[in-house]
This record gives structure tokens, C-alpha cells and sequence, in this order.
């Protein structure tokens, strides 16, 4: 999997595509976080519309994302979570933690 | 025939072998003074069937000349300063006793009394002459005076002294015995000092030979000395002749497979030339002398055509005899062993059977010594975790276990070479190698590298062989050879130990696995009203997924279902503590919200983020037929009533031990007769297909409402079987849970 990195407005965008099942992919994506992070970076938009799917390895990614940027005074968004991962996120009730976005637009606007 | 001749010509080829074979120890290497002292030997011994032979041959003239003693005859008492010798070559052989450095005279004087009993029968052989010693030119003055004066006294001492020499020559056999003796307990003592066990053999070798030619030697002259049995000089000649062939034989070949391992061409050519032409003359002495006469007798006139054809016979048959006097010595003293096919065959045999790495270091290290006699042997290896070789204690070398860096030079070096070479070779460098400069000292000259695929394993370190010779090409080769054997070997025993490695893990991961079955309930609750079915099945040993079924405070049934994030031995243990966890929360505490709070808080506060649980917490309370649950973001549970008309049990909170603050939210539902509820994990519709489809909610739905009147135990069953049918796999891919609770239908 390649996560290609961008940044606008200050705020740096992952896009991570495929599965995020464990495995190389996801500790790509766990290492990039954390080198977010200790860059100090505090606003971070993970753009989810090329994941087809993720399991707990992934959540669990996602939330050590956020909790570590939260204690960073930061921020993680999502935006673009397809239905089923969306389906994922509302069973476990994490859309409830997660502030999620339609487009990566709009999640990097709501920075402000 | 004359046999005697026959004796002469056997005790004249024994005497020229061991001439030569001292000659030859001698010129190996002269600055040794084992081979000084083992060629001196030889000669000492050789001089004794050289005078045997000289009085077979000459014997003959000597008797007609009446009243004249043979030169020789006097000299043959030289043969005995072997005795002395003897012990000498016990002191250097197989190591050297130390009171050879600490008292240098030692030497000298062990031949002090064989010195004197020579000079004693070379001088006084006949006893007489003492007397007319002391007579002689007694019309001098001055000793005619003496002589006048003390007559008495001079015919005394000299019955003294005639007594004295009788008294020497009867017994000085047991001072030879006394040496031998002397020399067999120093053997003795040398092999308790040696480790080699070849070298070890070869003393052995030498002490029972020469024991046995004590044997002879006793039987031959101190027996007719002390008994008075007569025996003839001739059969004492021979036997001690024997008794030398016996000992100077164990000798030879011990020095020789001791020391000639590497036995040049030339050396043992040498040796076949000797005994070839000492065939061939013998024979021509043989032959011609008895059959020139039988001719001369037909013909009755000298014919110079047998000696002629007899040369070309020699000529015509000198090279095949060598052959075969060459083989027979290959076979006999080096039996094959220089012959790298053999020593790489005994190598790869010996290797390749053994699989522990320390027996295979230990046996590298012993067959070096012993089939290549290499004094010290030291094996350098790779540590496993960190860049540096890790020189291996060795029980002969003093030096202890060292470590050096694998990015020094010698690594590079190594690599590059990539076959054995001298460590003189890698001194070309600028700047020295500290290893290398290390080995040096240590005394180590070769350095024997072990790569597999491109990469330096470690290396063998060689010091010199015990021969003193220099490393030739066949032994360069050999360790190549044996490198490569060895490096091979180790990956093998590698590999043998990462299975075991492997098959107690699986071992360790069986049990874990039994511990994790023994902690799932092993009864199900039985209700009046309801009927209970689970299965799990983890999609390795151990899993992530656990269900379990608890009495409440007030007396409901509790049901839990649980998917720890990740799979195997981390979820496995994660699950230990939260099972022990609800069961301890469930029993103190009563509201469901409560225990959801508690347990959510002490695994946030005990697990990273990443790690966390979504659980199901459910209570029935039979009374009211009614269930109270808490979903803590898992799969949502379906419930399914006689209609078919179905619900999802959603309310609750967040997954719990990724955020300690969140809070949960409780439900509750009443359920009519015949109701199922189906509890799941992720595993049951997430399985996938060789499409990779997934089993999918829908699917699953269909399949229970489809099955809504079976029993519990039969929807359960039957839905892990469509699961597993579904599934491209025949393991479960991921770890899989249901439980299925009903409420029996109303009779």
C-alpha cells in the first residue's frame, strides 16, 4: 500500500488505499502517524476514500492516532469513509469520537 | 644353503634401515631435538645388527685367524649407549620432560655408565690385561719400584678388579633393564600429559613394543647370567637383535605416523629405494653366490652370464618391486590419510550426522587435531545479535573466549579471499587487523574462512601441525573442502534447532490453547424457559474471541460475547484479563451500565489505544422474560422472533480500553416464546469467499430467519457450518464466535 501525504492549509492529508488489515499497510500507516505526530504536526486529515475495508488493526491505528494527537493539543479528521467502513465505525460507535467529513475539502476546512 | 648368510644379509638390511630411517628423522628437521635425539636412536640400535652381521659375514675368517680378536667384536659393546639413548628419547617423546630445560647435564650423564662399561671391555675385554696393565714396563724405575714394593697390593687390586669387570659384564644386562625400565616409566608419565589421542596411540605403541623387547632382552642375557642356562651366541644375537627390531619398529612407526603424516615424495621414495635395492641385493648375494657355484660345478668354468642376466632381471624387476614396497609403506604408516578424499569423506560422514551446534564446534575441532595433527584448533563464530565473531573457548588453548568487531579489516579480508590462506597473507595491509595481530600471538598461522551465501559465518583458526611442517597444498585444499562441509553442517544443525525451537513453541502454544478452552465456560446455564448454544473456535492456537456466562447479583443469567482487537497470543492474553475483570465486576457490582463503566476504565488505563474490545453484555431475567443489554460497539446482536420479524440490540457505547472516559447507554427488550437471539464475532460476516465476498450481515440474517425454528444448538451448528462452507478456507480466518440464547416455544 502507498499512503500518499499532502498538505493544505496547514493541515497534512494521508490517503492510505486498499485494506487496512494488519500487515505492512497498516504498520505504514501507523509509522507515518507517529512521525506526524513527533514532527508536532496537529492537524491531520486521513482521507479514507480508497480504503476498501478495515478491520480491528486498523481502528485500533486510527485511534491511537487520534488520542496521541489529542494529547498533542491536535486534531485527526476523517473524511470520505466508504459505506462499509462507515458501517464499522458505527458499530462500534467510534463515528461518535470520530469527527468525519463527506470530502477531504470540507474536513480541512472545519480546521478553521 | 647357508643359512647363515641368509641371517647376515637380513641383520645388514635391518641395520641400513635403521640407518637410513635415523638419517632421515635426523635431516627433517635437525634444529629438533626430538628428531636429533629419535635419529641418534636409531643409529645406536642400527649398530647393533650392522656388528651381528659383520661377525656372520667376517665371523668366518675371524675364527681361522686363531688367538685374534676381531676389531668389531669390541665395538659391537657400542650398540648398548641405545639403552641411554632410550631414556633420552623418553624424556623429549611424546613431550618433553621438564628437567630437560631445568638440568641440562641430565643428558650427559644417563651415558655415563654405558661410557664406563665400554671403556671397561674395550680396554679390559680380556681380564687379564688389568693385571699385565699394572705389570707393564715394570723395568721402568719408577714403576718397578712401585710394582716391587707393592706386589701384593697390585695382585690384590687386580683380582679386585678382575673380579669387578666379571662381576660388570654378568650383571650390566640389568642395568640395561634398570634404563629400560627408567625409560617405559617416563612413557608412562608423558601420557597422562597429552590429549592428542593419536599421539596418545602412537606411545602406546612405543611402550608395548619396547616392553616387549625388554621381554626378549631379559630371556636373551640376563637370564643365562643369572641362571647359568647356557643359550648359544648366535640364538642371543638374534634375539636381541629381535628385541631391537621389536622396539626400534614401535618407534619407527610411532615417530613416523607421528611425525611423516605429510611424509614428502621424496622422503618416502627414498625409503622404497633403500628397501628395494637392499631386496635386490640380497637376492644377487643369495642367488648369484649359490648358484655361480652350482654352475661352476656343471660347467666347470666361471660364467659371467648369470651375474649379467641377474642385473637384468634387476632392472627389469626394480621398478615393479618399488611399486609394491611403496604401497605396502603407504598402507602400512600413513594408511591412506594424506589422501584428502579420505579425510574430506571421514569429514562429510562425521558432519553431516550431527545436529547440535556445540557437539558439531567440539567435533570440527577434534578432527582437525587428529586427522589433520594440528597442535590447536580454535572456532570463531558470528554471534547472533550483534556484529562481532566470538572466538570459542578451547580446552587446550589457555587463551578465554574472546570477541572482536566483524567490522574489522579481517572480516573484509576474509570475504574477499573466500578460501583458507596463512595469516602471513593478510599482513600486507597498511594498517594491521587487531584480530589477526591477536591470533598471532596466540600462535594461530592459518586462517580457515566459513561462508554460506556470500556472508562470513566466522573462521577456523589454525596453529602450526604437530609434525613442525608447513601447511602444503593438499591441506589447503582439505580445509577447503572442509569448510564448506562445516558450513553446511552448521546451517543444517541451525535449522534442526530452529524446529525444536519451533515444536516446543507449538508445544507451549497447545497448551496455552487448552488453558484458553478451560477458561470458556464448560457448562451451559439450562433455564426453564430458555436454551443456550456456543461455539468458538480461535483461527490460530489461541484467539481474541471468548464468550462466557455469569450469575448476576440477582440471579439473572449473564451472557458475554467479546472480540478483542488483533488475533493469537497478544489478544489471547488481553482476553485472561478482561474475562477476570467482568466476572469480578459482574459478581460486585449490579448495574450493567456500571460494569461496562468499570471495566472500560481499567483497560484503558492498562492497554495502549491501539488495543481494545468490543463486547456484548447481556442479563436475562427469566421472571420477566425480559433482557437488559449494554452493546460496547460489537457486532450487533440479532434477535429473531417466531414471525420472522427481527431487531438489532444496538444501544450501548464505544468499543472499551481505547478512551477511559466513555460512557454507556443500556437497553432492554422483552422477549415472547420461541424468540432467538444470535450473538456473533466479526469472524462469522467477515469470512470470505474465494471471490473474496464476504459472508456479509445480510447473508446472516437470511440464514437465521431461515432456521428460526431449529433448536439453539442446531442454529448455532448451522451457522458455523455455512460460515465454514462459505469460507475459501478450511481453518477459520479470522477467530469465530456465536452463541445463540431461546426461549422455548409455549406447549
Amino acid at each position: 500500500m502507498s499512503i500518499s501525504t499532502h498538505e493544505k492549509d496547514g493541515v497534512v492529508i494521508l490517503e492510505p488505499e486498499g485494506k487496512i488489515m494488519g500487515g505492512p499497510e497498516a504498520t505504514e500507516l501507523r509509522n507515518r502517524l507517529y512521525e506526524l505526530i513527533s514532527a508536532n504536526n496537529k492537524k491531520v486529515v486521513i482521507d479514507l476514500g480508497h480504503v476498501e475495508w478495515m478491520n480491528s488493526t486498523g481502528l485500533g491505528i486510527l485511534i491511537s492516532g487520534m488520542t496521541s494527537l489529542r494529547n498533542n493539543e491536535g486534531e485527526l479528521k476523517l473524511s470520505s469513509i466508504s459505506e462499509k467502513v462507515a458501517n464499522l465505525f458505527e458499530i462500534t460507535k467510534l463515528n461518535n469520537v470520530f469527527e468525519s467529513y463527506d470530502s477531504t475539502d470540507d474536513a480541512v476546512g472545519s480546521f478553521g | 644353503m647357508d643359512y647363515q648368510l641368509l641371517v647376515g644379509v637380513i641383520y645388514l638390511i635391518f641395520s641400513a634401515l635403521l640407518f637410513f630411517t635415523g638419517t632421515v628423522i635426523f635431516r627433517e628437521n635437525p634444529y629438533r631435538r626430538l628428531n636429533r635425539v629419535t635419529s641418534l636412536l636409531l643409529i645406536f640400535a642400527g649398530l647393533a645388527p650392522l656388528f651381528a652381521a659383520l661377525g656372520v659375514f667376517l665371523g668366518r675368517t675371524a675364527v681361522t685367524a686363531e688367538g685374534q680378536v676381531p676389531f668389531y667384536e669390541n665395538l659391537f659393546f657400542l650398540w648398548e649407549l641405545f639403552f641411554p639413548q632410550l631414556v633420552l628419547f623418553s624424556l623429549v617423546f611424546p613431550t618433553e620432560h621438564p628437567i630437560m630445560s631445568t638440568n641440562t647435564r641430565v643428558k650427559y650423564l644417563i651415558f655415563i655408565p654405558h661410557l664406563f662399561h665400554i671403556l671397561l671391555v674395550t680396554l679390559f675385554a680380556d681380564t687379564g690385561k688389568i693385571v699385565e696393565f699394572l705389570q707393564v714396563d715394570s723395568d721402568v724405575a719408577f714403576f718397578g719400584w712401585i710394582t716391587d714394593r707393592f706386589a701384593f697390593f697390585v695382585g690384590f687390586i687386580a683380582a679386585l678388579l678382575d673380579f669387578l669387570v666379571r662381576l660388570h659384564l654378568q650383571t650390566f644386562a640389568a642395568i640395561n633393564i634398570i634404563y629400560i625400565i627408567i625409560a617405559l616409566v617416563l612413557f608412562y608419565r608423558g601420557l597422562k600429559y597429552i590429549s592428542n589421542k593419536r599421539l596418545k596411540t602412537q606411545t602406546l605403541i612405543v611402550i608395548w613394543g619396547i616392553q616387549s623387547a625388554m621381554g626378549l632382552y631379559m630371556i636373551s642375557y640376563l637370564l643365562p647370567n643369572l641362571s647359568g642356562i647356557h643359550i648359544s651366541a648366535n640364538v642371543q644375537i638374534a634375539m636381541a637383535v629381535a628385541a631391537l627390531a621389536i622396539g626400534n619398529g614401535s618407534i619407527i612407526y610411532a615417530i613416523i605416523r607421528y611425525q611423516f603424516l605429510d611424509v614428502r615424495l621424496i622422503v618416502r621414495q627414498s625409503v622404497v629405494y633403500t628397501i628395494t635395492s637392499a631386496i635386490i641385493v640380497g637376492a644377487y648375494l643369495l642367488i648369484i653366490s649359490q648358484f655361480t657355484k652350482i654352475l661352476q660345478d656343471i660347467l666347470g668354468q666361471e660364467t659371467p652370464i648369470l651375474p649379467a642376466a641377474f642385473i637384468i632381471l634387476a632392472l627389469i624387476f626394480f621398478q615393479p618391486i618399488m611399486n609394491q614396497v611403496d604401497d605396502f609403506l603407504k598402507k602400512f604408516f600413513i594408511k591412506g590419510k594424506v589422501d584428502i578424499r579420505y579425510v574430506a569423506d571421514e569429514i562429510s560422514r562425521e558432519l553431516s550426522s550431527i545436529l547440535d551446534p556445540d557437539k558439531l564446534e567440539a567435533s570440527i575441532v577434534r578432527i582437525l587435531r587428529e586427522e589433520m595433527l594440528i597442535e590447536n584448533v580454535r572456532l570463531c563464530l558470528r554471534s547472533e545479535d550483534k556484529p562481532e565473531f566470538i572466538l570459542l573457548p578451547q580446552p587446550n588453548d589457555p587463551a578465554p573466549e574472546m570477541k572482536f568487531s566483524a567490522e574489522d579489516e579481517l572480516t573484509e579480508n576474509l570475504l574477499r579471499r573466500d578460501r583458507p590462506a596463512l595469516i602471513d597473507e593478510f599482513r600486507g595491509t597498511e594498517q594491521k587487523s587487531k584480530t589477526i595481530e591477536g591470533l598471532e600471538k596466540m600462535g594461530y598461522q592459518m586462517i580457515v574462512p566459513l561462508i554460506n551465501r556470500g556472508e562470513l559465518e566466522g573462521f577456523i583458526a589454525l596453529s602450526n601441525k604437530i609434525s613442525g611442517y608447513n601447511y602444503n597444498y593438499e591441506d589447503i585444499t582439505t580445509l577447503n573442502i572442509l569448510s564448506n562441509q562445516l558450513v553446511v553442517a552448521m546451517s543444517n544443525a541451525r535449522l534442526y534447532q530452529e524446529s525444536l525451537e519451533k515444536e516446543r513453541l507449538e508445544e507451549e502454544l497447545s497448551l496455552a490453547r487448552q488453558i484458553q478452552r478451560d477458561l470458556l465456560p464448560k457448562t451451559l446455564p439450562v433455564g426453564d424457559d430458555f436454551e443456550l448454544a456456543a461455539y468458538s473456535e480461535p483461527s490460530r492456537y489461541v484467539g481474541g474471541d471468548f464468550y462466557d456466562f455469569l450469575q448476576t447479583k440477582q440471579n439473572n443469567t449473564g451472557i458475554i460475547i467479546a472480540d478483542v482487537s488483533g488475533k493469537g497470543m497478544p489478544a489471547a492474553l488481553m482476553v485472561s484479563q478482561i474475562q477476570a475483570m467482568l466476572r469480578s465486576e459482574v459478581r460486585n457490582t449490579d448495574s450493567i451500565i456500571r460494569i461496562l463503566q468499570n471495566v472500560n476504565f481499567l483497560m484503558s488505563t492498562t492497554t495502549s489505544a491501539e488495543k481494545f474490545v468490543t463486547l456484548f453484555y447481556a442479563e436475562y431475567d427469566p421472571a420477566k422474560h425480559m433482557m437488559q443489554y449494554s452493546n460496547a460497539g460489537h457486532n450487533y446482536p440479532i434477535v429473531i422472533s417466531q414471525n420472522g420479524e427481527h431487531r438489532f440490540l444496538t444501544e450501548g457505547g464505544l468499543l472499551m480500553g481505547a478512551f477511559k472516559e466513555a460512557t454507556y447507554k443500556q437497553d432492554s427488550l422483552k422477549l415472547n416464546p420461541g424468540d432467538l437471539v444470535f450473538f456473533y464475532t466479526d469472524g462469522i460476516n467477515e469470512a470470505f469467499n474465494y471471490a473474496g465476498e464476504q459472508f456479509g450481515e445480510e447473508r446472516l440474517l437470511e440464514l437465521i430467519k431461515d432456521n428460526r425454528s431449529l433448536s439453539a444448538k442446531q442454529i448455532a451448528d448451522r451457522v458455523v457450518k455455512e460460515v465454514m462452507d462459505f469460507s475459501s478456507s478450511d481453518m477459520p480466518q479470522d477467530d469465530m464466535t456465536v452463541v445463540a440464547f431461546k426461549l422455548k416455544e409455549q406447549a
